[in-house]
């Protein structure tokens, strides 16, 4: 029912606007509910410091029971960061937009989630499975099975 | 599904859930970790995946049960809007007795229409202002147009009906609406304004006073003047609008004749000042102004590339216009090339322009490389002055040459002079050269015509002398022939060796002592 995620997403949405984002975090557009685009820096130092990301929500109508397809944007200037899980297409192994989902995140919690695994990232590679993968990457992240096997995030 | 609820004041966030971020409806409670949520919104998070959202421990629906009292009451009591408030309804209540707002007492829910055969819906306000009487959703004849209108929308098709009867809202002539627009064009009540309102006359008043009105109308007396006045006006922003476009060329081909001058006034240097402004001045006075190096690389490229901008064409050149300020600095940089006044040579017969030119050079980087272009100029332009170097031998200089005529005189180029008196300057230089070449090439004429007149005697008096040798040798020759034939056999003298002279030439008794005999001889002669 569209009803339950634009509610939800209204929400979320007048929450930004009335308390603003978190430090990194900008809102790009959110023109209507089914697709949002933020950029997210990650503060302080690290290896990916001055460096700028977008990342690119599309919600289903079952949006919060059903997580939010979540992944870097690559192309037009843009491009995903380099991390153990992060592939090159801009798709996102993390559990928590996958099988941890809990209605009870939201579009900011994702943005500080991301940003904080980014942060603590140690070394900048790919995943090993990068070339691999994004041959055979479906075009939307949520119809990939990850198997979560890092639980540094 | 749940009815969408308009809180009318913020909720405390204690009754938010947080999977929907709305206050709770129908908490429940999970019994094994205490959370609450929406009972919808549990559900269907349960459905997706059986943990608790909030810490993803295993939840069941079992596991869930209704929120407690306290916490019930405390959503179902707040205070929520109408949900027909869209339509019209300001009713405020607490959110649990919303719904029997709505059910029961609503004035803009929609209702089945009281009629059997009807399956519209209508609002309940409508219901109650139609009674009980007949189904508005009947479709009923218009009397005007004999359009088939819906009885609930009737009322409003008549205030629009183009066939309805209506009276005009100025005279009351009875009309049809249809005809409305055509009637005010000749209503003899409609409001008109006066035909001078474009003058200024702010009469306003029915179409039939408005012939009364033109009688007392100011504007009327004067309207002849006024259109008059308005067709000058016209010519004269047509004849403006053209001038403007005249003026506008010709800035145009002002600020071209603008540039073609700055390339003009670069190009002719320091001479661009009016003979008003140009003044004299000690030359020596410019040598102070060389400090203006920042000046100076502007200059070199400024055939190029032209300095300041185009609007400001005055300050451009500010050092020609001033009439005491420094000179331009070109002037320094031309006057290199020129000697200065007081340098002209005036006393010396060969001055020596290569010793001084380090002197006239003004710039210091000119001083510190004498072999720059300037300095070879300046000895290009003293070479004519001493030409006997290279005509005379110094032997014959000292002998025969005449004295050379004094140098002349060679004023300097007036930089700040205006370009006439600098050609004036230059064509007297010419004037001056050219005289002392004239007295140059007849002091050489002269040099040269006492010269080959001694050279002339002297030949003369050589060939004189030769020819006395010639006849000595002669007399020796034929003595020493006679001597050598009596001797000797008298055949030889028949046969014997002529000389070019016709003299038999006499038999050399030792070549050698005959040779020292002859050299002997003919020495003396060498000393004439």
């Amino acid at each position: 029912m569209a009803a339950i995620s634009t509610r939800r997403l209204g929400k979320e949405l007048k929450e930004i606007h009335s308390e603003g984002c978190p430090v990194g975090v900008t809102l790009v557009s959110a023109d209507n509910f089914e697709c949002w685009y933020f950029t997210i820096q990650v503060m302080g130092e690290s290896e990916y410091e001055g460096e700028a990301f977008m990342l690119k929500f599309r919600f289903e109508p079952t949006y919060p029971i059903a997580s939010p397809a979540v992944q870097f944007v690559v192309g037009n200037g843009q491009e995903a960061p380099v991390h153990p899980h992060v592939y090159s297409n801009g798709h996102i192994c993390a559990s928590i937009l996958g099988n941890e989902w809990s209605p009870v995140l939201g579009v900011i919690s994702i943005c500080v989630t991301l940003q904080s695994m980014l942060a603590s990232c140690k070394k900048k590679e790919r995943p090993t499975d990068n070339e691999r993968y994004v041959k055979h990457a479906p075009e939307n992240p949520k119809k990939t099975r990850f198997e979560y096997h890092d639980d540094d995030v | 599904m749940s009815t969408i609820y308009s809180y009318v004041e913020s909720v405390n966030q204690n009754l938010i859930c947080c999977i929907c971020h709305t206050p709770y409806v129908e908490p429940a409670t999970a019994r094994t970790c205490t959370h609450t949520f929406c009972r919808q919104c549990i559900l269907r998070a349960l459905s997706h995946s059986p943990h608790c959202p909030i810490d993803r421990s295993p939840l069941s629906i079992n596991d869930l049960t209704p929120a407690g009292h306290a916490l019930r009451s405390l959503v179902n009591e707040l205070s929520v809007g109408c949900s027909n408030k869209s339509e019209g309804c300001e009713h405020r209540c607490e959110r649990q007795l919303l719904d029997n707002h709505l059910r029961n007492s609503c004035p803009f829910t929609l209702v089945p229409c009281p009629s059997s055969q009807c399956q519209e819906r209508l609002f309940r306000k409508d219901v109650k202002a139609l009674g009980n009487s007949e189904c508005i959703h009947v479709n009923v004849e218009c009397d005007g147009c004999s359009a088939l209108v819906q009885r609930s929308t009737l009322s409003m098709h008549l205030q629009e009906c183009p066939r309805q009867d209506m009276n005009c809202p100025d005279c009351h002539t009875p009309l049809r609406r249809s005809e409305l627009s055509e009637h005010s064009m000749i209503c003899p009540d409609y409001i008109v304004k006066c035909h001078h309102a474009s003058s200024g006359c702010a009469w306003t008043g029915a179409r039939s006073s408005s012939s009364g009105h033109s009688l007392s109308c100011p504007y009327e007396a004067i309207g002849a003047f006024l259109t008059q006045h308005e067709d000058h006006v016209s010519v004269l922003t047509m004849e403006n609008a053209s001038l403007k476009h005249r003026v506008a060329s010709l800035e145009g081909i002002v600020e071209s004749f603008r540039s073609e001058m700055r390339v003009v006034k670069e190009l002719l240097g320091p001479w661009t000042r009016s003979r008003a402004q140009a003044r004299p001045s000690d030359p020596f006075s410019n040598l102070n102004n060389n400090v203006n190096e920042p000046i100076l690389p502007r200059i070199q490229t400024g055939s190029t590339a032209f300095p300041g901008e185009p609007g400001s064409f005055e300050s451009d050149f500010p050092d020609y216009l001033s009439p005491v300020g420094a000179h331009p600095p070109n002037q320094d940089l031309l006057a290199s090339y020129f000697p200065p006044e007081n340098n002209a040579p005036s006393g010396q017969p060969t001055p020596d322009y290569r010793h001084r030119s380090s002197q006239w050079l003004p710039g210091q980087g000119y001083t510190q490389s004498p072999r720059s272009m300037p300095h070879r100029l300046s000895a290009s332009i003293t070479s004519p002055v001493e030409p006997s170097a290279f005509m005379y031998p110094p032997e014959s200089r000292h002998l025969s040459a005449p004295r050379l005529p004094q140098a002349p005189h060679i004023p300097p180029v007036h930089l700040h002079g205006t370009l006439e008196d600098s050609f004036d300057d230059l064509r007297e230089s010419v004037v001056n050269l050219a005289a002392t070449v004239t007295s140059l090439s007849q002091n050489t004429e002269m040099a040269l015509a006492s010269e080959s007149l001694r050279l002339g005697e002297e030949t003369v008096s050589l060939r004189s002398s030769v020819h006395g040798l010639r006849m000595q040798v002669h007399g020796i020759m034929v003595d020493r022939h006679a001597q050598a034939s009596s001797a000797s056999d008298p055949g030889a003298a028949e046969y014997g060796w002529l000389g070019p002279t016709g003299v038999r030439p006499s038999r050399l008794p030792g070549g050698a002592t005959s040779l020292h005999g002859m050299h002997a001889s003919m020495s003396p002669t060498t000393k004439l």
